[in-house]
C-alpha cells in the first residue's frame, strides 16, 4: 500500500513518515530500540503504535531469542500458560536488569555506610519510598538511612539498644511499619516514619528463644526460633500467641516466608522445608531438599509462583508454590571453580522481578544472576570482600548488609 | 566486468556492476531466475524505488560491495545502536522522507546491511523521547481521546510500579469497589516520581494477587483491597482491578 506512496518522483516530499511504513518493517525498528523506550513511551505515540507494542506474542518473540536455550524459571510452574504469561513484563524486566548490571559500574552509583555500626550487620531492608533503607546489627542498634544521592547526614536515625542482644532480622510489616527480631527473644514493631534515638516500640512481642526470622502480613506476625520453634502474634493483642508450631521443625527455624498469605513456609537447619496451611491450620508438606546429610537451607525469596532457595553449600532450589504444590522443579548448582574445595554458602536470596536474582554469600561477591538453568552471571559485583548477610532489592536500589559491619547501596541512574 | 540495468519507478535507467548490484538479493535472485547475460539489454524493472533512491542505495552498496557477507548470528545477540559507521553517519544526513524511503528500498530490495543501518538510525531517533517528542519528531498525530489518554497514563504508572515492588492485599483496612469509583472520579494528580510500595507480600503478579483475594472469581463489586493510607498510585492499581474484572468474559481485547 505505501509502496505506491514512494512512487512519487525524486525531491518532491514524501508521505512516508513512521507511521505508515508496512508493519513488518516497523516491527524491525523496534526491535533496535530498547524494551524500556518501548513500553513507556513509543507505545503511547498513538492507537496504531499501541496495539503493535501491546502484542503479546511480539514480547514473547523477544523474550525467547533470549532464552531459547535454557530453563526459565518462572516457566515451569504448573500455573504458567504460555498465552496468558505477561511476557512484556518478562522481556521488559529481562533487558532492564540485564543493561543496568552488566554495566553496573557506569549504570549504577554506590554509597558505603560506616561508621555507624560496629559490629556485624545482619540484616537489611528498604523501607519507605526506596530512598530509605533500616540495618540491624550484632551491636544491638538499628539504622535507618537515606539513600538519596548526595546525603550527607547519615545515618538519619541510629538507635542504639533498640534490643538486648544481636538484631537478627527486619521485615516491613506494612507502610508505616517495620518489624525486627532479636537474640533477646523479642519481636518489635516500630513506625518508621518517627523512628528517632528515643522512639519506643509500638509492640514488643515475647518469644521464648533467640528469634532468627520474621515474617508478616496485615494484623499477622510470625517469628522463627532459634529453639526450632515458631510462634505467631497479632499485633492488635500482643501479649496472646496465634499459634505456636511445634513440631514442625527438629533444630533451629534460618528463614520465614509467607506465600499469597494463606502459607507459611520455614526452612530450617535440620535440612527440612516445611509447609503450613494457615487457613487449615495444618502441614501441608515437609521435605528435604537434597539428599546430601550437610546441606540445609539459609535463604529463600518468592516472586510468581516460584520460591528461590539458597543453601549452605551454594545450590539453589526453585520451588513451585502454584497450586499449593510445593515441588522442587529445578536445583541449580552455581558455577565454580574446578577443583575448588571451598564451601560456599549462600546467605541471602533476592529475587523481586523478572529479570534477576540476586545471591550473596561468604565468598563476599553479589551475584546477579538470570532466573534460568544454567544461570547466566549478569554481573559478579567484589567490592568490600566481607561476607555478605542480607540483601534487599526495591525500587531499583539494591542494598546490601557485611560481616565486616559496613551496609552499601547501589542505585539505578 | 559484467553490468546490469535498472530501471526505476520514474523510468530512468541505471548501469550497475553486477558485483555491486548484487548486495540487493531480489536483484540477485531476479537475474538468476531470469538467466541474465553479460550482453543482454534486458532492464530489470524496479517498481517500487524512484531515481532518487535508487542513486542513493547505489552509492551505499558501491560503498560497501567488500563489505564480509552479513552473518546469520541474530540468535541471542543484542540489538546494538551505537555501531554505526562514520561513512554510514554520514550517508544517512538525510531528510525523514528519504530515510524512509531508503528503508522501504531496503526491504524491498532485501539488502540487510543497509535495512539494518537505517532502521538503527531511525531507533535512535526514537530513543528516551517522551511520546510528545515521538509525535514532533515524525508529526504523528495523537489520535487517543483524553479518556483513553488518562487511562493509559494510568496503566504506564501500574507498570512501572509494578516492577520491582511489593504488593501486599489484606484484608482489613479495604475499602469497596463503589467507593472506590468514587474516590476515581476525583482524578488524583499523578506524579511520575512518586513513590510507591503495597506491603509487602513479594508477588509483582497483580493477576495472581487477584485471584487469590478474588476467590477466583467473585463478583466485581465486592472486590476488596487495602488502602491504607492511599497515594494516587493506589487508585491506579484500584481502577486497574476492577476494569480487570469488570471487562472480563463478555470483551476480550
Amino acid at each position: 500500500m505505501s509502496s505506491l506512496e514512494v512512487a512519487d518522483g525524486a525531491g518532491t516530499p514524501s508521505t512516508i513518515s513512521l507511521d505508515s511504513l508496512p508493519i513488518e518493517v516497523f516491527l524491525m525498528i523496534c526491535e533496535r530500540i530498547d524494551a524500556d523506550t518501548l513500553v513507556r513511551s513509543l507505545m503511547y505515540v498513538n492507537k496504531q503504535f499501541y496495539d503493535i507494542i501491546s502484542d503479546n506474542y511480539l514480547w514473547k518473540k523477544r523474550a525467547m531469542h533470549k532464552f531459547n536455550d535454557c530453563n526459565v524459571a518462572f516457566m515451569l510452574t504448573s500455573a504458567y500458560n504460555e498465552n496468558t504469561f505477561n511476557w512484556k513484563q518478562f522481556a521488559w524486566h529481562t533487558e532492564l536488569e540485564d543493561s543496568c548490571w552488566s554495566e553496573y559500574k557506569t549504570k549504577t552509583t554506590t554509597t558505603v555506610y560506616s561508621g555507624a555500626h560496629f559490629s556485624e550487620v545482619d540484616a537489611v531492608i528498604m523501607a519507605k519510598d526506596g530512598n530509605h533503607c533500616i540495618s540491624a546489627s550484632r551491636d544491638r542498634s538499628i539504622c535507618l538511612w537515606n539513600t538519596s544521592i548526595d546525603i550527607i547526614h547519615n545515618p538519619v536515625v541510629h538507635k542504639i539498644d533498640s534490643h538486648l542482644g544481636w538484631v537478627w532480622d527486619l521485615d516491613i510489616y506494612d507502610d508505616h511499619h517495620f518489624l525486627s527480631g532479636s537474640w533477646d527473644s523479642k519481636v518489635k514493631l516500630w513506625n518508621t516514619d518517627n523512628f528517632t534515638q528515643i522512639s519506643q516500640p509500638i509492640q514488643t512481642f515475647r518469644t521464648d528463644a533467640a528469634v532468627l526470622s520474621i515474617t508478616s502480613k496485615e494484623n499477622f506476625v510470625a517469628a522463627g526460633l532459634y529453639s526450632p520453634k515458631i510462634i505467631a502474634f497479632d499485633p492488635r493483642e500482643p501479649e496472646k500467641r496465634l499459634f505456636e508450631l511445634l513440631n514442625s521443625h527438629m533444630r533451629s527455624i534460618i528463614d520465614l516466608c509467607l506465600i499469597e498469605d494463606n502459607y507459611l513456609i520455614s526452612l530450617s537447619e535440620d535440612k527440612t522445608v516445611s509447609v503450613w496451611d494457615l487457613r487449615t491450620n495444618n502441614t501441608v508438606k515437609s521435605m528435604y531438599l537434597s539428599k546430601q546429610g550437610s546441606r540445609f537451607p539459609m535463604c529463600a525469596s518468592y516472586h510468581d509462583n516460584i520460591l528461590f532457595i539458597g543453601d549452605n553449600r551454594d545450590c539453589m532450589y526453585w520451588l513451585d508454590c502454584s497450586h499449593g504444590l510445593y515441588n522442587v522443579i529445578e536445583t541449580v548448582k552455581l558455577v565454580r571453580p574446578i577443583n575448588d574445595n571451598r564451601n560456599y554458602k549462600l546467605n541471602c536470596i533476592k529475587c523481586t522481578n523478572y529479570g534477576s536474582i540476586i545471591t550473596g554469600g561468604n565468598e563476599g561477591i553479589i551475584y546477579i544472576l538470570t532466573p534460568t538453568n544454567p544461570p547466566k552471571v549478569i554481573a559478579k559485583i567484589i567490592d568490600s570482600g566481607s561476607e555478605i548477610t542480607s540483601i534487599d532489592y526495591q525500587n531499583d536500589t539494591l542494598v546490601v548488609g557485611y560481616v565486616n559491619s559496613y551496609v552499601q547501596v547501589w542505585k539505578k541512574k | 566486468m559484467p553490468m546490469i540495468k535498472l530501471q526505476s519507478s520514474d523510468g530512468e535507467v541505471f548501469q550497475v556492476d553486477f558485483e555491486i548490484a548484487k548486495a540487493s538479493v531480489t536483484i540477485k535472485t531476479m537475474v538468476e531466475d531470469l538467466g541474465l547475460e553479460e550482453e543482454d539489454e534486458e532492464i530489470v524493472p524496479l517498481p517500487n524505488v524512484n531515481a532518487g533512491i535508487l542513486k542513493k542505495v547505489i552509492q551505499w552498496a558501491t560503498y560497501h560491495k567488500d563489505d564480509p557477507p552479513a552473518t546469520e548470528d541474530d540468535e541471542g545477540r543484542e540489538k546494538r545502536t551505537d555501531d554505526i559507521s562514520s561513512w554510514d553517519a554520514d550517508f544517512l544526513k538525510v531528510d525523514q522522507g528519504t530515510l524512509f524511503e531508503l528503508i522501504l528500498a531496503a526491504n524491498y530490495l532485501d539488502i540487510k546491511g543497509l535495512l539494518d543501518v537505517t532502521c538503527k538510525t531511525v531507533a535512535n531517533m526514537i530513543k528516551g523521547k517522551t511520546p510528545e517528542e515521538i509525535r514532533k519528531t515524525f508529526n504523528i498525530k495523537n489520535d487517543f481521546s483524553p479518556a483513553e489518554e488518562e487511562q493509559l497514563c494510568y496503566n504506564s504508572i501500574l507498570d512501572d510500579k509494578l516492577k520491582n515492588t511489593r504488593l501486599k492485599t489484606g484484608a482489613a483496612g479495604t475499602l469497596k469497589a463503589t467507593e472506590l469509583n468514587k474516590i476515581f472520579r476525583q482524578r488524583p494528580s499523578i506524579e511520575k516520581t512518586q513513590p510507591f510500595r503495597f506491603q509487602t507480600k513479594e508477588t509483582n503478579d497483580l493477576d495472581s494477587c487477584l485471584k487469590h483475594n478474588n476467590g477466583g472469581g467473585s463478583d466485581v463489586a465486592d472486590y476488596v483491597l487495602t488502602v491504607e493510607n492511599l497515594g494516587s498510585i493506589t487508585f491506579v492499581m484500584c481502577s486497574q482491578l476492577v476494569n480487570n474484572y469488570g471487562n472480563s468474559g463478555d470483551q476480550k481485547q
